[in-house]
């Protein structure tokens, strides 16, 4: 199930980790999108809601809306918070509430940015783009080309665009990807979303947009304005999968040595350890076939790659949260099913394994920054969660006769 | 002693079962959740469609739809009623800009006869969100049309009014702080009250509502479908957590034992028809879905209350279902003996661990509130703990938006009962870690739930994952309570892992003076001030 347009500009703009929100909405949207965005943190608390209630049906949610905005400005400290991101919901909208006429009236302190978010309006993916569309008009308001700052020329500097903070794993993944890159001399100015608010406004003092799933619009208005080239990577799974990734970086960027394929190559190589793999390459040539099933958003189809490409194993079902795929993957031979936490009652219906890896995980916890999924080093690590699940399945064949 | 033997099937079902051990392991796999959801209510609160979502779910052989954009769908799935066990399986309308504009009502006929096609359930269940409550979509005459049309055979509709504008307002518990104040002094007196919010009760209204008619209870009135001359139904779904259920089983087990039948309901469409030919409804929470039965087909109902926890309390709740439900004499005398048998049973065996615990002087801290009294009462009567102190944290009280003025009339309400019982306790508010130790200078002791700190190296005992025990009308549950109690205190005096808790590693934070374990972080509580702030102007 899609999560909707709501929650995809809500990720869009949490991921700026300073800012607030302020969900002018009924209390159930606060809700869930407290719960969903704090689910790897959950003392990231930066949000509040204006609680729409049947008599702001009636009369109108603007006053409720101003007593919240008020509040939020005084309450956080502007150096601390200098953002507040008012996102407007499917209610206030169908009434007709004035916001920017509440918003005038305030005289906030913070920057801000008002974006409607209504969720009949389109799908997590055209929320996340959106949202980051609107928030762009803060980057056009408040940048400052920094002309005079020497720049190294044998560093390339790139914006990675399209993750969440809610990410499961995303402090891992980044933390292994921006160690992949820095071996090609790659640094990342700012990762979209998951960065202050000062970082985000130096998104023009990059060489290159990176693009993975969602950010495009975002990407293009970059280019338009700011003459910022882009490129459409996958999410890095796998050793190959992640070769790619880097491969496609690089081949859009200037004065990078790497550019060079025989470079390039050894350089990888020489990134790459095969030995910790060996100790179970028994038990990773009996993956070999085994049929799986994969559920996600854009991360669905790098995954699927890696699983087949680099493990073997027989894709059944790839399919995106907004299909309905539960029919395919019941009639499909599938052993084991990657997803999100909703995809736990699909594994138990089958009694099959279930390996957590893309939004929403809310009931599983990454707390290293050392075991990540993505890049060179999550694919040891994604290996090892796979076979753990097999191996440490336990059951007995009882004759039903 | 005979020793158990491990490798026989019986022997492993009953260790399976053991309450305790079952209380325990659930706690591990679902309970832990329920911290985080403690925590959250201090941001916020969830919509009725959640918990009607997650009412609707649990009904056998029947299909939810929420009618709404996917976003609803997508986040009400996880409700903090159960946190543990999400709605995997709901389907959506789907609506888009185009629905709001033109109404929904020909997507939601189109779903609904989908769904029927698809999986042919006993009962639909069709949730609104927001939108199609604004814009006034006719989900009755959806269903009505369908119904005369007579398209799903042998499916019941039913619509619940779940749409998440229409949330409690923010003196709801305010009113109810002050009725159960006043009731502790006359149990009887306690009023009956309605939460909106939360949407279980909504969902739980709608089920009786709309899946009885007259047609049926007079079609079913006379079969026979029990076994014995008397029949309840208990209120057995939306029940938040295990104990709950737990004690729905230790319910059933005592009436059937009395030669009652038991009709749990609304688990599923064949308990809703035979429901209509009961003798007594037993409510578990809201009375507002028996008084409609009652209502309607004449029955009478028993709610269980919180003067009916404990010991006696247990008793006299079974001995009013006895005669509510219009036992022949003989029957009555022989099922009140069964339950004063149980009774002493239970009697017999606090009486082993009474004599344990009495020997220490303790304190009690609590921060559940509507009932505190008489689990207090529990704790002197039944378990005979000399209480020294009770440890009052009224800050829960302040996050349900209670006034200082009703929060002290609360606390002196508590005094005064212990005077009127004639207990020399001393209530101590809300205590920072300095006037723990204190108190720990002049008891053996605290007994206390999740909020207290283990940051220091106070001997307390921490009962939160059996404290709800304390809250059921179970003779069995409040012995286990007991034991789990000495077994506790026993390896606190025996065990040779005792724990530091400066080596914690949660000692490694600072916590919030106030809102433990709130960390000392200003943006959370700035966030948890601004909900109050924002909550507590509503409805004004």
């Amino acid at each position: 199930m899609d999560a909707g347009k709501y929650f995809g500009t809500f990720r869009a703009c949490y991921g700026i980790k300073n800012a607030i929100i302020l969900n002018h909405a009924p209390v159930g949207c606060n809700w869930g999108t407290m719960i969903y965005g704090t689910s790897q943190n959950l003392n990231d608390l930066r949000m509040s809601s204006s609680i729409m209630h049947e008599q702001e049906i009636v009369f109108g949610g603007e006053n409720t809306l101003k007593e919240t905005l008020i509040s939020m400005d005084t309450n956080y400290d502007t150096v601390k918070n200098p953002l507040l991101v008012l996102l407007v919901g499917d209610i206030p909208s169908i009434i007709g509430d004035d916001v920017s006429g509440i918003v005038d009236d305030v005289e906030i302190e913070k920057d801000y940015v008002i974006i409607n978010a209504e969720a009949f309006k389109g799908d997590a993916e055209k929320g996340y783009e959106d949202g980051l569309l609107r928030l762009y008009s803060l980057i056009s308001k408040n940048f400052d080309k920094k002309t005079n700052v020497e720049k190294d020329t044998n560093i390339n500097s790139i914006n990675l665009i399209g993750v969440s903070i809610d990410d499961y794993k995303i402090e891992a993944d980044l933390k292994e990807i921006k160690r992949i890159l820095k071996e090609f001399n790659i640094d990342i100015n700012c990762v979209i979303s998951n960065c202050t608010y000062s970082e985000f406004l130096n998104t023009p003092n990059a060489d290159l947009n990176v693009v993975m799933g969602q950010g495009f619009e975002f990407a293009k208005i970059m280019q338009k304005e700011h003459n910022i080239d882009y490129v459409s990577v996958n999410y890095p799974y796998g050793i190959e999968g992640t070769k790619k990734f880097v491969k496609s970086i690089i081949s859009k960027l200037e004065n990078n040595i790497y550019k060079d394929e025989e470079a390039f190559e050894l350089k990888y190589n020489s990134l790459v350890d095969y030995e910790p793999y060996k100790r179970a390459s028994v038990y990773m040539n009996g993956l070999y076939s085994v049929p799986v099933s994969i559920i996600g958003d854009f991360k669905a189809e790098s995954m699927a790659e890696f699983l087949s490409q680099e493990l073997g194993m027989d894709i059944e079902v790839v399919a995106h949260f907004g299909e309905d795929y539960k029919t395919d993957v019941l009639s499909s031979y599938t052993t084991m099913i990657f997803g999100s936490s909703f995809e736990k009652g699909l594994s138990n219906d089958l009694d099959i394994p279930l390996i957590r890896y893309t939004y929403p995980v809310f009931d599983n916890v990454s707390l290293s920054d050392n075991i990540p999924y993505a890049g060179i080093n999550g694919a040891l690590c994604l290996v090892e969660d796979i076979l753990n699940s097999a191996l440490s399945r336990c059951g007995k064949f009882k004759y039903n006769i | 002693m005979k020793k158990d033997n491990l490798n026989d099937e019986t022997t492993k079902n009953r260790i399976k079962k053991d309450i305790l051990s079952y209380t325990l392991r659930d706690h591990l796999f679902n309970g832990i959740r329920q911290h985080s959801n403690w925590q959250y209510h201090k941001y916020g609160i969830n919509c009725k469609l959640s918990g009607a979502l997650n009412t609707a779910v649990e009904l056998e052989n029947s299909k939810v739809i929420v009618h709404g954009c996917s976003h609803c769908a997508f986040n009400q799935r996880l409700s903090p009623r159960t946190m543990y066990d999400p709605a995997y399986d709901v389907e959506c309308t789907n609506m888009t800009e185009k629905d709001v504009i033109y109404g929904g009502e020909e997507k939601l006929r189109a779903k609904i006869i989908e769904v029927y096609e698809k999986y042919h359930p006993k009962i639909i269940t069709v949730l609104p969100s927001c939108i199609p409550g604004l814009i006034m979509d006719d989900i009755t005459g959806v269903i009505a049309t369908l119904n005369d049309e007579d398209i799903l055979k042998d499916c019941k509709l039913v619509y619940v009014s779940s749409e998440g504008f229409s949330h409690r307002a923010k003196n709801a518990f305010e009113r109810v702080m002050k009725d159960y104040t006043k009731a502790w002094k006359n149990p009887k007196d306690v009023p009956n009250y309605e939460i909106r919010g939360c949407g279980k009760q909504e969902a739980l209204y709608s089920f009786f509502k709309q899946l009885y008619t007259l047609k049926e209870y007079n079609n079913d009135k006379n079969n026979d479908k029990f076994d014995s001359s008397k029949v309840v139904n208990i209120e057995s779904i939306g029940l938040q957590g295990f104990v709950n259920k737990l004690e729905v089983e230790n319910i059933s087990k005592i009436l059937k034992r009395a030669s009652i039948d038991v009709n749990l309901i609304p688990a599923n469409l064949e308990h809703c028809k035979n429901a209509s030919s009961a003798d007594l409804n037993v409510v578990m929470g809201n009375i507002r879905w028996a008084e409609r039965m009652k209502q309607e087909f004449g029955i009478k109902y028993v709610k269980k209350w919180f003067y009916h926890y404990g010991i006696e309390g247990t008793e006299q709740f079974f001995n009013e279902i006895f005669e509510e439900i219009g036992l022949e004499e003989e029957e009555l005398i022989n099922a009140k003996q069964i339950v004063k048998e149980e009774k002493e049973k239970a009697v017999d065996k606090l009486k082993d661990y009474s004599e344990f615990l009495g020997k220490y002087k303790y304190a009690v801290y609590t921060s559940g509130f509507f009932t505190t009294p008489y689990i207090l009462k529990i704790y002197l009567e039944d378990y005979g703990l000399p209480i020294k102190y009770v440890l009052l944290d009224t800050k829960s009280l302040k996050n349900l938006n209670i006034s200082d003025e009703t929060i002290d009339e609360t606390v002196e309400s508590i005094q005064k009962l212990f005077d009127e019982w004639n207990y020399d306790i001393k209530i101590v508010l809300n205590p920072e870690i300095e006037e723990l130790n204190d108190v720990a200078e002049n008891v053996d002791y605290i007994l206390g739930d999740r909020h207290l700190p283990y940051i220091e190296n106070i001997p307390i005992i921490n009962l939160h994952l059996v404290s709800s025990f304390l809250y059921r009308s179970s003779f069995d549950l409040l012995t286990e309570f007991s034991k789990y109690m000495v077994r506790k205190i026993k390896i606190k005096q025996n065990s040779k892992y005792q724990v530091d808790n400066s080596k914690l590693i949660i000692s490694n934070f600072d916590y919030d003076k106030v809102h433990y374990p709130l960390l000392d972080e200003e943006v959370p509580r700035n966030s948890m001030k601004i909900w109050r702030e924002i909550w507590a102007i509503k409805s004004e």
